[in-house]
């Protein structure tokens, strides 16, 4: 016998007293855990792969979609840009690095993305397995594509036009594994990776094959398109502006100098490409996502403020049938102590029970969300563990139940046992 | 010892008083050499509970224990918590022994009453005080429950105080105080 298990006793002689109390305390201390657990794992995951990206160059359009598709890869892209156009950009003496993309493909909906060794370099994403691709058509898979898709060195599969599973197939174009990474854990581990060459074989510039006639057969057609890229290929770009229609989709850009930020933006005026700045894209994602996370935010403050309401309902409302129980305690030679102790370790169970409750519900609620967000964008929440600034609501919540319980515990101190005994 | 008195008498407020529930506004009450009107706070709770059992008029609990764990707690609270098997000897000598896992409110007056003697007895007190210990029950139940109070009383060597107006109680005690 101790008396924490007299606590508790009496708690689970009042199951729906508890019950109320419980499930508030569980889902204001769920919510917030939870908004704590995405929130982390989002910024950490926006801030690894913004990583040293100062400016990215990019068609005309939303400079917040350019970024999210070009850095995080999870929305359709502005549009093409002319790799001639491009590559002055890169040459611009304010500019230290330029990596190119090109995309708009998919492989069972992980995005395929043509650039060159710098880009997973830029990561410091190292090979698992194989070796990074060389020759168009040669692929490398980021760690959870290999994983979810189950392919290896040396399989081959075909690309689907577009950013999801239901696009055309680009039929007997097929990639060829040479390589799998290790995880970053960054927009890496979600990409295939291949050469740029092997985008433009797979979609030819549209004004490229001219001499194409209706009588060409598919067969003509396929050897027009290889012949015609790998012409492409071995094309320098100074080797003649008018004749080299090859695009990217967007390019990742180093400053070398803090006024590339200024001056590059004028510098495309007049062109049909843009400049966006991650950090500043981002910091308007974040304030918008702030408020709505200052919503519920609110509502789990709501939640939990109901929920100090009720243990101390609760517990108020049970010290009056108890009032000559607690004076029998007295009598039968416990102290004024013992009872105060008695009711603040109600108020400490619940809020304990509540908070584990709540942290498990957090745990629920997060894979659900971590399977909706891997489904509609390939990124992985689902990093379970305790947070420290879970640590301080776990505390937060304890002190609650201390505090609902003080009342109640010092009326139980005061009863008057005498009284209480002779009108029992 | 019986103390009879008619209502308003004053004879819970002078059990009260020996049990140290109250405190006298003058004169002393000894208790084994302790003046425990000079006792305060946590030593009188923790003299009482060792020193004095007492029973009242009708028999309470905590309800969210066991017959079993309400009769642990007289020593749990002074610090000796009581063997099971202690109790059960205790529940066995009042012919309780098949209600220990029981709730108390399970059972009849009483059975309760007789739970609320053992209870009284379980810290082997120097002083049992009786506070209208039968006058809610029917006359089979109060001499039975007076014949367990006298006689564990006399085994423990406790002294008993009963205070009452139930003059079926009368002829019971030689020694009788009428307020």
């Amino acid at each position: 016998m101790n008396l924490v298990k007299i606590s508790w006793k009496h708690l689970k002689s009042k199951p729906l007293d508890m019950a109320l109390s419980l499930m508030l305390l569980a889902f204001g201390v769920g919510i917030i855990s939870m908004l704590l657990l995405v929130e982390k794992q989002l910024k950490e995951q926006f801030e690894r792969n913004i990583k040293d990206i100062d400016l990215v160059l990019g068609a005309k359009g939303s400079p917040l979609q350019l970024i999210l598709s070009s850095v995080y890869q999870i929305d359709a892209p502005t549009g093409n840009i002319s790799k001639v156009e491009a590559d002055k950009v890169i040459a611009n003496p304010l500019i230290e690095e330029g990596i190119p993309l090109s995309f708009g493909d998919n492989f069972e909906k992980y995005r395929i993305v043509g650039s060159d060794h710098r880009y997973p370099a830029h990561y410091g994403a190292t090979i698992k397995e194989g070796v990074l691709w060389g020759a168009s058509m040669e692929a490398v898979l980021g760690s959870r594509v290999a994983k979810e898709t189950g392919k290896k060195i040396g399989d081959t599969f075909l690309s689907s036009h577009g950013l999801d599973e239901a696009g055309e197939k680009h039929e007997e174009h097929y990639f060829v594994v040479t390589g799998i990474l290790e995880s970053c854990s960054c927009v890496l581990d979600q990409l295939v990776l291949t050469s740029h060459e092997s985008i433009w074989d797979l979609h030819p510039p549209v004004e490229a094959p001219k001499s194409e006639t209706p009588a060409d057969t598919t067969e003509v057609k396929e050897i027009k398109r290889i012949g015609f890229a790998s012409m492409q290929g071995s094309m320098k770009p100074s080797s003649g502006q008018n004749s080299d229609h090859r695009e990217y989709t967007a390019v990742l850009l180093k400053k070398r100098n803090p006024m590339a930020l200024m001056t590059i933006p004028q510098t495309l005026k007049d062109s049909n490409m843009q400049v966006a700045l991650p950090a500043v894209e981002i910091n308007r994602l974040n304030a918008d996502f702030g408020s709505g996370t200052m919503v519920i935010t609110s509502i789990a403050i709501v939640i939990m403020v109901l929920s100090f309401i009720s243990v101390f309902i609760s517990l108020f409302n049970s010290l009056r049938e108890r009032k000559y129980e607690l004076a029998l305690m007295r009598s039968m030679g416990g102290t004024r102590f013992t009872l105060f102790r008695l009711i603040i370790q109600e108020g400490i169970l619940l809020a304990l029970l509540g908070a584990l409750a709540g942290f498990g519900i957090s745990r629920i609620g997060l894979w659900l969300l971590s399977r909706l967000i891997e489904e509609n964008f390939n990124y992985d929440i689902s990093d379970m563990s305790l947070l420290n600034s879970e640590l301080i609501l776990f505390g937060i919540t304890i002190f609650t139940g201390i505090l609902a319980s003080f009342l109640p515990a010092w009326k139980a101190v005061r009863i008057d046992i005498s009284k209480t005994l002779a009108d029992g | 010892m019986l103390i009879l008195g008619g209502s308003g008498s004053g004879k819970t407020t002078l059990l009260h008083l020996l049990a140290g529930l109250l405190k006298p506004s003058s004169g002393k009450i000894e208790i084994a050499g302790e003046d425990i009107s000079k006792l305060s706070g946590k030593n009188l709770d923790v003299f009482r509970g060792k020193n004095v059992g007492i029973v009242y008029q009708t028999a309470h609990f905590i309800s969210s224990l066991t017959v079993k764990e309400n009769l642990k707690l007289p020593g749990f609270l002074t610090g000796k918590t009581a063997s099971d098997n202690e109790i059960i000897q205790m529940l066995e000598r009042l012919n309780l022994g098949h209600h220990a896992d029981h709730f108390p409110q399970r059972l009849s007056v009483g059975e309760q009453q007789r739970t609320a003697i053992a209870r009284a007895l379980m810290n082997k007190p120097g002083l049992i005080l009786a506070d209208e210990p039968t006058s809610a029950l029917d006359d089979n139940n109060a001499m039975e429950v007076i014949a367990l109070l006298t006689e564990h009383s006399t085994a423990f060597g406790s002294s008993l105080v009963i205070v009452t107006h139930d003059q079926r109680l009368k002829d019971r005690f030689k020694r009788n105080i009428v307020l």
